[in-house]
């Protein structure tokens, strides 16, 4: 059966959607650009002159840069192994290990933060267990550095990566795998011949979702990072609140914003194929 | 034999229970902490009482702060359905010209920078008044949208079109259509759409400190504010009530879904 | 609902009705005329065209050129929602969230029929296709066939003047298939319902209708009665589609078909054949291996064997002729099968010879 035709109904459908977001997020967005060029008044490129040029400001963009590549390559490793696992396991456990997945989303990311702060710290469960033991005379330095940072984010985005990729497992054709180890495929070269490629739309999905994501985070750098460790969205805050210098922050904000959408298309392909494809039936 | 395969498989299952303690530790720690004794935060914590909780439930800016998030997340739920659903609807049922592009348009507010939005939208909704209640509303509005048209959007793609030529054939006309058998069809991806709306704004902290102010705050706000000063067990407490409700509800959902497909 | 329908049978027209999916032709100019209270299938293999035309007359598409009417109104351009047509489709298309009582109830709900009435005729529905039963079932309880039934039930429940049906037993096993086809044909002959019925099976067209229309890339090849499309095939196309055929090719000169050599026969042949490349069609009943004794209308013909299969009560060969075409014959199994290569000489009746023209474009 072919698809049915809509006439224009589905304008009617969209349309409610398309002026919300005109008003309420393509407006902002461009008022805050606009403050890029305009402030002080004939700005012009003044401010991304400073932004691209200012050290200060060049570290903290290979900052977010950095963590966001640590990140989702600790998210995508770590996210495909537990979706595989599940995919592979038993009922039960594979209701377990889902649920799993979800509590995070459930629990404050702000408080999640915090745990991690008190748990890394030096006078935390885990330097205190390790020094009770003997393992360590002093304690480890967990807390304020990019390891801290790397725990937090992963914990948070490992979800945005193990549900695409679970998704797409399930769509595999299992009789492909098997087809290849009846063709004298090993249970390693069939994973990696067959079932990886099948599923690497939903990694990729999975990946570059977190890098965008990661790429905009704020609140765990702050509570978990040191110095080195702080992302441009600190520099646009200390931009305004410190400063009042919504020129610069404008500039930044764009920049990030490219940043956003180079990234957003880059992924568009297989982000768009999981996500038109995780509904349909295999 | 017995011993070398249990020690395989103990390998094999070792990352994937790091990974379980990686998502489900943060959460369960706080938990611990909330019936502390002790002034200050800390795991694991001083002996045990409900101090905390009593203090929670005498102090008003914690009791005005969740009523605030309440109302901005009922309504952020209320209008983002109301919005997304019929563009989820229209993007999983048909396929038309520039589907895939408006698609990706309704899902970037999603991945914006939260500092982007914020301030934009801060120096935005200021110049239409719009700071305080109402801007919060719209703010959440914009970032939950796009978790409803995705979950509405999947959940149209899986009616089957000749339901709808069917329903056509037997007399209804597009709109009847529509609300007779496209609806009920969608009514769990609304709800799961619902879910997150409400999550997105009850925890959204970065636009909130923008768009609140010291007589409208929200309960990330208040408690980004405690974070930041003194750390007492509050925050704890507030977490765990809210982490107790939301895991019923997610074991409810999770069990719900299984058995839903177990009967397909 | 009721033998006496209020609504009566519609003839339904069909004036040069045209289909194009880009520069491709899905229905040529089509001329069609359905009788009132017929049951009429459209027979083809898939991509014939059958299908678009039954949507165009449902109204889900909507033809380029021409017009469709039905009785003396043009509905060409009305809406699917309000041609009063009943549809039933290949996947049952129940509605799983409502019981199968609502999903009849439906198009009376879309009608606004009283609630009063709307519960007595979803009652004589479910009694017409004998489930009274399972009205307060969900649709996914029910079997195939059932669902099928219920199907039908919702499409009838609004007394549509037509009936169309899409392949609708197309998903249920051979057995079920062939009871279901003696219910439709009951039902028929019941209502005062005119039934248009796409199938691409020609057994099924052939037990069940009255008029077979036989599509073959979106043109109409032949219109007429199941003997008719069966025993006198007008092209070579509608030989071939419609059961086991054998076939001689030769050529027609002036009223008379020669075979080719090696072949030594000639026919007379109706006056609709010109001159050109022939072929002289018999189906199974008139090709035998042991000809009755003294009936001067069999002829003699060589041929080899090229494979033969056992098949209960018949055996089925499949026959060369000299060098030339060949051909699936059934003949009693009171005999050995012949292995392949043997030769076989087999008799063909004169009288039942179909000739039909195989120059250019016969082919199929």
């Amino acid at each position: 059966m072919s698809q049915p035709r809509t006439g224009s109904l589905h304008w009617l459908l969209i349309l409610p959607l398309l002026a919300v977001l005109a008003v309420l997020f393509i407006a902002p967005l461009y008022f805050v650009i606009e403050r890029g060029f305009t402030d002080p008044p004939g700005a012009g490129w003044d401010n991304y002159q400073r932004a691209l040029e200012d050290p200060a400001a060049r570290r903290y963009a290979w900052n977010t840069i950095r963590t966001a590549f640590t990140v989702t390559l600790c998210a995508s490793v770590l996210g495909y192994t537990y979706a595989y696992a599940t995919f592979r396991a038993s009922r039960r456990m594979r209701v377990f290990l889902l649920y799993c997945v979800l509590v995070p989303f459930w629990t404050s990311l702000l408080v999640r933060t915090y745990a991690w702060a008190i748990m890394l710290r030096d006078e935390g469960v885990i330097n205190k267990t390790l020094g009770s033991i003997g393992l360590i005379d002093a304690p480890l330095p967990l807390l304020r550095n990019s390891f801290a940072v790397t725990l937090g984010m992963t914990q948070i985005l490992l979800p945005f990566v193990i549900l695409p990729c679970y998704s797409a497992m399930t769509r595999v054709d299992v009789s492909l795998v098997q087809a290849a180890r009846s063709l004298g495929a090993t249970p390693t070269s069939a994973f990696f011949r067959v079932f990886l490629p099948l599923t690497r739309p939903g990694l990729a999905a999975g990946a570059f979702l977190t890098f965008i994501l990661a790429t905009g985070y704020y609140i765990t750098p702050v509570l978990l990072g040191g110095p080195g460790d702080q992302p441009v969205a600190v520099l646009i805050e200390n931009a305004v609140q410190q400063q009042g210098d919504w020129g610069l922050a404008g500039a930044l904000a764009a920049l990030v914003t490219v940043l956003v959408l180079v990234a957003l298309m880059a992924g568009w392909r297989s982000l768009t194929r999981s996500v038109l494809e995780s509904g349909r039936r295999s | 034999m017995a011993p070398v395969a249990a020690v395989r498989r103990t390998v094999r299952a070792l990352p994937v229970a790091l990974v379980v303690m990686l998502l489900v530790l943060p959460s369960l720690v706080v938990v611990p902490m909330s019936f502390s004794s002790g002034q200050i935060l800390e795991f694991p914590p001083q002996g045990f009482s409900l101090r905390w909780y009593q203090a929670i439930a005498s102090n008003e800016v914690w009791i005005e702060a969740a009523r605030n998030s309440l109302a901005v997340a009922l309504a952020v739920v209320v209008l983002s359905t109301l919005i997304g659903g019929p563009a989820g609807i229209a993007l999983g049922l048909w396929r038309w010209r520039g589907r895939s592009l408006f698609l990706g348009f309704a899902l970037v507010p999603a991945v914006m920078p939260p500092m982007v939005l914020a301030l934009g939208m801060y120096i935005t909704y200021a110049r239409f008044d719009l700071i305080g209640y109402w801007g919060l509303v719209a703010a959440h509005t914009v970032m939950a949208l796009p978790f409803v048209v995705l979950t509405v959007m999947s959940s149209a793609q899986l009616v089957d079109p000749t339901l709808l030529t069917a329903a056509q054939s037997l007399g209804a006309p597009r709109w009847r259509v529509l609300v007779e058998i496209v609806l009920p069809l969608v009514k769990g991806g609304l709800a799961a759409g619902a879910i997150f709306a409400f999550i997105t704004s009850w925890d959204e902290v970065v636009v909130a400190i923008y768009l609140t102010d010291p007589t409208f705050k929200t309960l990330p706000v208040v408690m980004w504010n405690q974070l930041r000063e003194r750390v007492d067990p509050n925050v704890a407490v507030v977490a765990t009530l809210l982490f107790a409700v939301t895991s019923l509800v997610m074991a409810y959902v999770v069990l719900k879904g299984e058995r839903k497909q177990r009967v397909q | 609902m009721s033998s006496k329908s209020p609504t009566e049978a519609v003839p339904v027209q069909l004036r040069g009705v045209t289909k194009r999916y880009g520069s491709e032709t899905a229905v040529a100019p089509l001329d069609l005329t359905v009788e009132a209270g017929s049951f009429v299938s459209f027979l083809g293999p898939s991509g014939s065209g059958k299908t678009t035309t039954l949507k165009m007359i449902s109204g889900f598409e909507r033809p380029d050129e021409g017009a469709v009417l039905f009785g003396a109104r043009d509905i060409t351009s009305l809406p699917p929602e309000q041609r009063g047509v009943g549809v039933v489709f290949q996947n049952y298309s129940l509605f799983p969230h409502m019981s199968v009582a609502r999903n009849i109830e439906f198009p009376l709900r879309m009608r606004g029929v009283d609630r009063s009435i709307r519960a007595r005729k979803v009652r004589e529905a479910l009694e017409l296709v004998e489930l009274p039963h399972v009205a307060h079932r969900r649709p996914h309880e029910l079997s195939g066939g059932q669902q099928q039934r219920i199907a039908i039930a919702r499409a009838l429940v609004f007394d549509p003047a037509l009936l169309l049906m899409d392949e609708p037993l197309g998903a249920l096993d051979r057995r079920l298939r062939e009871s279901m086809q003696l219910e439709i044909k009951a039902l028929h002959e019941r209502l005062d319902v005119t039934i248009i019925y796409v199938t691409h099976d020609q057994e099924e067209a052939l037990a069940m209708s009255d008029q077979i229309v036989v599509f073959n890339q979106g043109r109409v090849e032949q219109v007429g009665t199941p003997q008719a499309v069966y025993g006198r095939p007008r092209t070579l196309f509608v030989a071939d589609f419609l059961g086991e055929s054998f076939s001689v090719s030769g050529q027609v000169a002036d009223g008379v078909f020669a075979a080719d050599a090696p072949v030594a026969l000639r026919l007379d042949v109706d006056a609709g054949v010109g001159n050109g490349p022939a072929r002289a069609i018999w189906r199974s009943g008139s090709v035998t291996a042991s000809p009755p004794a003294g009936d001067g209308s069999w002829a003699p013909m060589p041929t080899t064997v090229v494979a033969s299969a056992f098949a209960g009560d018949r055996l089925k060969l499949k026959l060369r002729v000299g060098s030339g075409t060949e051909g699936i014959v059934s003949m009693g199994a009171d005999w050995p099968a012949p292995p392949p290569g043997d030769a076989l000489d087999v008799y063909v009746d004169r009288k039942r010879a179909v000739v039909v023209g195989a120059g250019e474009g016969a082919e199929a």
